[in-house]
């Protein structure tokens, strides 16, 4: 007996794609077998709606004219499905064009069929007039370019395309005509995620990005790029997009495309539909073509055609093989589709890209690699990358995908996965460099450098972060590093000029918690000789592709206000993941009274201009101090107030010299979130380490814990301990709140600890510099 | 119209007493917007009057108001923009309540759910509303439809148009038993407890799944615990009379002296009702209190000195049972299943 529910329960169960079409496949054919005309038509309209929404869409071509013959032959179907028949029929219109194996002839049948049962049906005529917009688009068989968006103008009814894809399309029109403030018009609403839906606003960064490309402005469409990549990564559907940005990366960034690439590929092996083939090889063609190194070594699946299993690959045979695919399809498209089009896509040339210009209205900056050493009393031995591999897989935490050595041997090679997150780590050995030139984070023994002074030398890696959250990725470098060189004297942060205790790092290493973001950049101060200012410039940022941020209007006398104010706007932009382009506002912090302090910065050659020879800031003292190496300089960012609007709608700064002492008073810094959440986990993960403290030195110690009334209000209150074991903290509060006044007698879960901070001596230990407490 | 008045008579209606008072001033301000030919306040009234009958009422009325509401609206094209959110909302409770009634035939519901669909499309809204609403109606007679729109309601993007969070999870709670999977269910149902959610229906119906899900395993002691939690929701609320039946069920198989007392003080309630969905439940509690006091030969003293015997109890237990087999029967005849006449033994055994 048929049984639908059962074969929908077991699809139901399986990731989308081909497993759940495998068994919609099944339940077809038993419906077929039972005759029941309505799960006929129902099983073939979820196995059209997986191919177009999950898959490549072909097992859909395949399968809608089933599903339009069963409908036509049981007109009872017509109450409750005829919707549904043209919403498939309308998405199957829409892929039609990506399969040059049907004729244009079959494809304008297809769209008339559609037309006339939208007529028969009631339905207008806005839908199969935005299918003919779309198909002439995807055919290059344009229309007059004032025709496009027309489709507006008729009836609005049930069957027509979302919102946000409708207003997508618009966009795409826009662009076509070259009407750039019209498409940013439109696109507001998509990227303000205002209007979106399953693939929206990812086709529209798309148009953008294929538009930006075209007309040489690389540095908005990295910025897109930028943003649509995390929201597209693995999804066959709309591989076309993931193109794109291939596309852009190929010109602007070979390492990242290559990382897009390697990630992507399968998709790319996997699909069936021509048109979305041929976008990801031209990008790929584009990619390998521009490359100017031989060699290339990337983790590439085994069903690639070209596979190596020693992950090394000629650039030219990469570059030959996606020619040829790119080139195959693409003359196939344009043979059923009557122009050159796609062919001249694949030939065309991308405007010039200066690599060395420098970018100076967009946050972003060109990553740098994050490199990390390890001061070794004595170098590890046999430091090979197959002991090296075997080290790391006896610990567990990470797999080794691929290793090797440079010729020379000097430098070692690994790609290593943790969590299902790829690493490329390098590593090579290095004469220590003098440790006094780094800042210790935490108190560091003189012994310590004392020891470090007479060590052999040290390990460093190196490590891009890529596009991996910027402290997952510094997390993960401390973690590697320790691992190889557990017994290091001490441990050099050589990108942000840190100097890390090894009890630090260890505890660090092992902790599931990634470090705060302080630790992802360092504050570097320099006072003028002649006069009264400081320079103020973070150092470490460009590792998180962010520019490094400078403050002009520091002096002897402010400059502790102003190293918290801008530690307070890097933290900030660094827990957003971006910063915003030069002269757009941003929020930095709010005042006591709720007042936001809003900032802008400029790229230091504009931001000259507001420092006069009569009241020049640092400017004077920083070029003496940099000389030639300012240039390396001038994409840094340079904070500013921002003062509001022009007449003419420029934005308007201040120096930062504006501030008062009495402003400075007013600033509500806090805690970021995600801070918090960090050292709420420690507080928990190090509570053995509190308590033993504790019992050591019980008179300065103090806890702060979650609170929650009755009434569901939440607060972190401090208490001073007087008790504490594994279940429970006893206290007394250190100031009047939530739970009660300051002095009241206090008991809370131990689970509920989310700080700490014990005195000893001069030391203290807090969740951070829990380690501390493990010294005697 | 001379004198026709609009905001006159709206604010006339809303001084009224809810209810039916409400409901009749309501209709005579849409014959006089009627005679006004007024199609704007029309409109306004007609939505009045439904959302009192669904409120406040038994919700009947607002289902044979509303196909005069949708003709006005859809010969009004221009009047789309100012009330298609309000329509809309509308079509939701007029879809929820529809399965309330068995004079509403499953062509006419399923008509209704097109139209609704097809207006949220037009309107740009995510489908998740239509998706909950239908799976809820296939519940009762197509478990496979049901299993294909609970998967688009969940993965349908939430809206404006779209249940907040409280009654989705809800609803999560009720399909996920539905389906069996009770670790799912008791995972988003202890979201809502966490939340402390609070709307119309929350928690107390995702109590009232929790304890009939309870009461099928025969755990009493999980059942007892969620009647406790679901108890103070329900005394005296008419629209609570499906949980209100199941605590009924709880207490004839626990305290049945206690369960008497409960159906006796609801029974003026359940009388002025006429939701035949809202009675059935209530009156399948009723029939297993009369039957636990008929099966264990127990008496209730009463209030006036009179005593409610076992044979008393017998023969009100075979009227509810009629009672409760004619609704059902209505039910399953319209719905084309056997759902109602099966649930009514389904917590006895």
């Amino acid at each position: 007996m048929f049984h639908p529910e059962e074969f929908i329960q077991e699809y139901q169960q399986l990731a989308h794609g081909t497993p759940r079409l495998r068994v919609m496949k099944k339940a077809i054919a038993a419906a077929d077998e039972a005759k029941s005309a309505e799960w006929q038509f129902i099983f073939r309209h979820r196995y059209v709606h997986e191919s177009v929404f999950e898959g490549d869409d072909l097992d859909a071509l395949i399968v809608f004219p089933e599903m339009l013959a069963v409908y036509d032959k049981n007109p009872e179907l017509a109450e409750e499905h005829q919707r549904t028949l043209m919403w498939d029929f309308k998405n199957i219109l829409g892929n039609l064009p990506d399969f040059s194996q049907l004729p244009l002839a079959e494809i304008e049948k297809l769209l008339s069929e559609f037309e006339s049962r939208c007529k028969k049906y009631g339905y207008s005529m806005h839908t199969p007039r935005y299918i003919r917009e779309k198909i002439s688009v995807l055919t290059a068989n344009f229309l007059p370019l004032s025709e496009y968006g027309k489709f507006a103008e008729e009836p609005e009814d049930g069957l027509k395309d979302c919102t946000a894809c409708e207003a997508s399309f618009k966009v795409k029109c826009a662009l076509l005509r070259g009407d750039r403030a019209k498409a940013e018009k439109l696109s507001e609403p998509l990227f303000e995620r205002r209007v979106t839906c399953a693939e929206i606003p990812e086709e529209t960064y798309a148009h953008w990005i294929d538009y930006l490309r075209e007309h040489g402005d690389y540095g908005k469409a990295r910025q897109y790029a930028k943003i649509l990549y995390p929201m597209v990564q693995g999804r066959m559907e709309i591989l076309h997009t993931i193109a794109a940005i291939l596309r852009l990366y190929a010109v602007i960034d070979h390492h990242t495309a290559c990382n897009i690439f390697r990630r992507e590929l399968h998709l790319f092996l996997d699909c069936r539909n021509q048109w979305k083939r041929m976008l990801f090889a031209v990008g790929a063609y584009k990619l390998f073509s521009r490359m100017e190194q031989r060699e290339i070594v990337l983790l590439l699946p085994q069903s690639f055609p070209l596979f190596s299993s020693e992950s090394t690959y000629d650039t030219g045979a990469l570059r030959d093989y996606f020619y040829q695919e790119a080139l195959a399809i693409a003359k196939r498209l344009d043979n059923r589709n009557g122009n050159d089009y796609y062919t001249t896509l694949l030939a065309a040339e991308d405007p010039e890209y200066d690599e060395e210009a420098v970018d100076l209205v967009y946050g972003y900056a060109e990553q740098e690699v994050s490199a990390l050493a390890a001061v070794c009393k004595t170098l590890p031995e046999g430091l090979t990358p197959s002991a090296i591999a075997q080290l790391l897989e006896s610990d567990g935490r990470m797999h080794v995908e691929l290793m090797r050595a440079d010729p020379d041997g000097n430098i070692l090679h690994f790609q290593i996965t943790e969590d299902d997150q790829l690493f490329r780590i390098g590593m090579t050995v290095q004469p220590v460099c003098p440790i006094d030139e780094f800042r210790p984070v935490t108190p560091v023994a003189q012994s310590v450098s004392d020891a470090a002074a007479e060590a052999e030398g040290m390990i460093v890696c190196v490590m891009p972060f890529e596009e991996i959250q910027p402290d997952i990725a510094l997390h993960f470098q401390m973690k590697f590093i320790q691992l190889i060189c557990p017994d290091a004297v001490v441990y050099l942060d050589l990108t942000r000029r840190k100097l890390l205790d090894a009890r630090w790092m260890a505890m660090e290493a092992y902790s599931q918690v990634p470090p705060l973001v302080d630790y992802l950049y360092h504050l570097s101060l320099y006072g003028g000789q002649n006069d009264d200012s400081v320079w103020i410039t973070t150092v470490g940022l460009r590792c998180c592709s962010i520019r490094d941020i400078e403050i002009f209007d520091a002096t002897k006398e402010n400059f502790a206000r102003f190293c918290d104010f801008v530690c307070f706007a890097a933290e900030r932009i660094l827990l957003r993941g971006e910063m915003p382009d030069a002269g757009t506002p941003f929020t930095v912090l709010r005042k006591a009274d709720n007042t936001p302090v809003v900032c802008a910065w400029l790229p230091v050659s504009q931001a000259l201009a507001y420092y006069p020879e009569n009241d020049p800031g640092c400017t004077i003292s920083r070029q003496m101090m940099l000389g030639e190496d300012a240039d390396s300089f001038s994409g840094n960012a340079v904070l500013f107030l921002y003062d509001g609007e022009n007449a003419d709608g420029s934005t308007r700064l201040k120096r930062l010299s504006t501030l008062t002492e009495e402003d400075f008073q007013q600033f509500c810094y806090g805690q970021f979130i995600a801070t918090s959440r960090k050292i709420s986990a420690w507080a928990k993960e190090r509570y053995d380490i509190f308590l033993k403290c504790f019992e050591q030195h019980p008179e300065d110690a103090y806890a702060c814990i979650h609170f929650e009334n009755e009434e569901e209000d939440e607060a972190e209150i401090w208490v001073k301990v007087t008790a504490a074991d594994n279940n429970r903290i006893v206290g007394q509060l250190t100031d009047d709140c939530l739970a009660g006044q300051a002095g009241t007698e206090f008991t809370a879960p131990a689970e509920d600890i989310c700080d700490f901070s014990l005195r000893n001596q001069d030391i203290f230990v807090q969740p951070n510099t829990a380690y501390l407490g493990e010294i005697d | 119209m001379q004198g026709f008045d609009p905001s006159a008579l709206r604010q006339a209606y809303f001084e009224t007493q809810e209810g039916e008072p409400r409901m009749r001033a309501i209709r005579s301000a849409i014959t006089q917007a009627e005679q006004a030919k007024d199609d704007y306040a029309r409109l306004i009234f007609h939505r009045d009057f439904i959302k009192e009958s669904v409120f406040s009422g038994d919700r009947y009325q607002a289902l044979i108001d509303f196909p005069q509401y949708l003709a006005i609206y859809d010969a009004n094209p221009e009047l789309h923009p100012q009330f298609r959110y309000h329509v809309l909302w509308t079509f939701k409770w007029i879809l929820q309540a529809a399965a309330e009634f068995p004079q509403i035939e499953k062509s006419q519901v399923l008509r209704w759910f097109s139209h609704f669909r097809s207006e949220l499309s037009k309107a740009g809204y995510s489908l998740k509303p239509f998706y909950n609403l239908r799976a809820a109606f296939y519940s009762y007679y197509d478990y496979a439809k049901f299993l294909l729109d609970y998967e688009d309601f969940q993965n349908a993007k939430a809206d404006e148009m779209s249940d907040g969070d409280p009654d989705t999870y809800d609803a999560i709670v009720q399909y996920e038993l539905l389906r069996g999977n009770d670790a799912a269910a008791l995972k988003t149902a202890n979201l809502i407890f966490e939340r402390n959610y609070r709307t119309d229906e929350v928690p107390a119906k995702t109590y009232s799944y929790l304890l009939r899900y309870a009461m099928l395993r025969h755990d009493m002691e999980t059942a007892a615990h969620y009647a406790e939690l679901l108890r103070p929701f329900c005394i005296r609320k008419r629209f609570r009379m499906t949980e209100l039946g199941l605590l009924l069920c709880f207490d004839a198989k626990t305290n049945p002296c206690a369960a008497y007392q409960l159906l006796s003080e609801h029974e003026e309630m359940r009388r002025s009702s006429r939701n035949p969905y809202l009675c059935f439940w209530f009156d399948r509690g009723a029939m297993m209190v009369y039957d636990a006091l008929a099966n264990r030969q127990i008496s209730v003293p009463l209030d006036n000195g009179q005593i409610f015997t076992p044979e008393d109890a017998a023969r009100l237990a075979e009227e509810t049972r009629t009672r409760c087999l004619e609704t059902a029967a209505l039910f399953d005849a319209r719905n084309g299943s056997d759902y109602f006449t099966t649930a009514l033994d389904e917590l006895s055994r």
